[in-house]
């Protein structure tokens, strides 16, 4: 736990390009732009916070990084007009990306996959689970350099619109460290119970499946951070899953559940944005509206824990959703004996 | 609004032929290590080095700072 949390710091100071999509792309702020205030990013955040905890309450697999899109986009479209948001960016770096990624994941892995059954005998396959040891630590360093990276291009967002920094201008070192350990923190703390939870329902995916789904997920993340595309970790490493599922002879691919999960994938930014719009409306109708803001959504988060505790919800939803959810594997020969 | 249809395509690729490569390296690196003839432990060796290789290889070619010239 101690390694993914390391190289998830190191990999948020390898690149800032998806930061620099946040800050200077997605929204316009300054002169060439419509002002955004601070206080539509607070209200665009509190968007993007409560839907997270509600797909997390409802136990939906939820992409925490288009919630935040959502969220600014929605906040912004109501504080500054529809001008604010950079159309082009917005479709050129978060919308295709994020249909893209997960379809390119899923290839990558399909491809990954047929090649290690291909070439390997079967007793030669736990050498993977060795593999696997890099491969999911690859896995932390590409997550780190996207993830922390919308973080920073938030932080970064909110410096410029509140004059702290020139427009234009990418993110403070400062900005980076705090970031890149804070995400750090979070995987320290965070990691074991998504380990736990995964680790059960990852039992009928080999080590190879498992090797094949993480470099894929890792290629895919790193190509598109090079880049400057924000996307999901969540969904280009439910693509690699998927891909490795169908990949493997005779598993078949749940698709109903799949729906459901990417149905809620697709609402995300909808509802982020109308819950982000929403704040910044009551924000803009001055202190009190702000006041309102945080009041309300800190209730509502701590409603949702209450609730949580009560249907003892663990943190896994965070994470990417077991494998298990997409793809019924084959049949082991053992069981099918047993039964 | 132009869409730079050529960065979609690079992506697509360059994860392809990544993983693809990185697979094959390390599944000929188990194969090769499957046997108690002498020729194949190092063989075996060379591909997973190879692995690493690749592995640092794309690393650098994604940081900007480890390649200021380019």
């Amino acid at each position: 736990m101690a390694i993914a949390a390391v190289l998830n710091l190191v990999g948020a100071f390898l690149s800032t390009t998806v930061a620099q999509t946040i800050s200077g792309g997605l929204i316009r702020e300054g002169h060439g732009g419509v002002q955004i205030t601070p206080v539509f990013i607070l209200a665009g955040l509190i968007g993007a916070i409560l839907w997270n905890l509600v797909t997390w309450l409802l136990g939906l697999p939820s992409s925490s990084s288009h919630a935040l899109f959502g969220g600014l986009i929605g906040a912004a479209i109501v504080g500054a007009g529809f001008g604010a948001v950079d159309g082009g960016v917005l479709i050129t770096k978060v919308l295709i990306p994020a249909v893209l990624a997960p379809f390119t994941a899923g290839l990558v892995s399909y491809i990954a996959t047929k090649i290690a059954f291909g070439v390997t005998r079967k007793r030669e396959r736990d050498g993977f689970k060795v593999g696997q040891i890099f491969t999911s630590s690859l896995v932390s360093l590409a997550h780190g350099t996207n993830d922390a990276q919308k973080t920073m291009g938030v932080i970064t967002l909110a410096l410029i619109a509140g004059g702290f920094q020139p427009v234009g201008s990418g993110p403070e070192l400062w900005v980076i460290c705090a970031c890149a350990v804070a995400i750090a923190a979070g995987t320290y703390s965070g990691g074991w119970r998504i380990i736990k939870t995964l680790g059960r329902d990852i039992t009928d995916i080999e080590p190879a499946q498992g090797f094949a789904a993480e470099a894929a997920t890792t290629a895919t993340i790193l190509a598109s951070t090079h880049l400057g595309f924000a996307l999901s970790t969540t969904q280009v490493a439910s693509g690699s899953v998927i891909g490795t599922g169908i990949g493997r002879k005779g598993a078949s691919v749940r698709w109903r559940t799949a729906g459901r999960i990417a149905l809620g994938w697709v609402v995300t930014i909808p509802v982020a944005g109308v819950i982000g719009a929403l704040a910044a409306f009551l924000a803009g109708l001055g202190p009190i509206g702000v006041a309102i803001d945080v009041v309300v959504g800190g209730a509502i988060v701590l409603v949702i824990f209450l609730l949580a505790r009560r249907n003892r919800i663990h943190a896994a939803q965070f994470s990417a959703p077991d494998p298990g959810v997409f793809v019924k594997p084959k049949r082991r020969k053992k069981k099918a004996a047993a039964a | 609004m132009s869409i730079n249809w050529l960065a979609f395509v690079t992506v697509v690729v360059a994860a392809l032929v990544t993983a693809a490569a990185l697979m094959t390296l390390f599944s000929v690196g188990l194969r090769l290590n499957d046997g108690k003839e002498r020729w194949r432990r190092p063989l075996a060796v060379l591909m997973f080095v190879l692995c690493g290789v690749l592995v640092l290889g794309g690393i650098w070619l994604v940081v900007p700072v480890l390649h200021p010239g380019l």
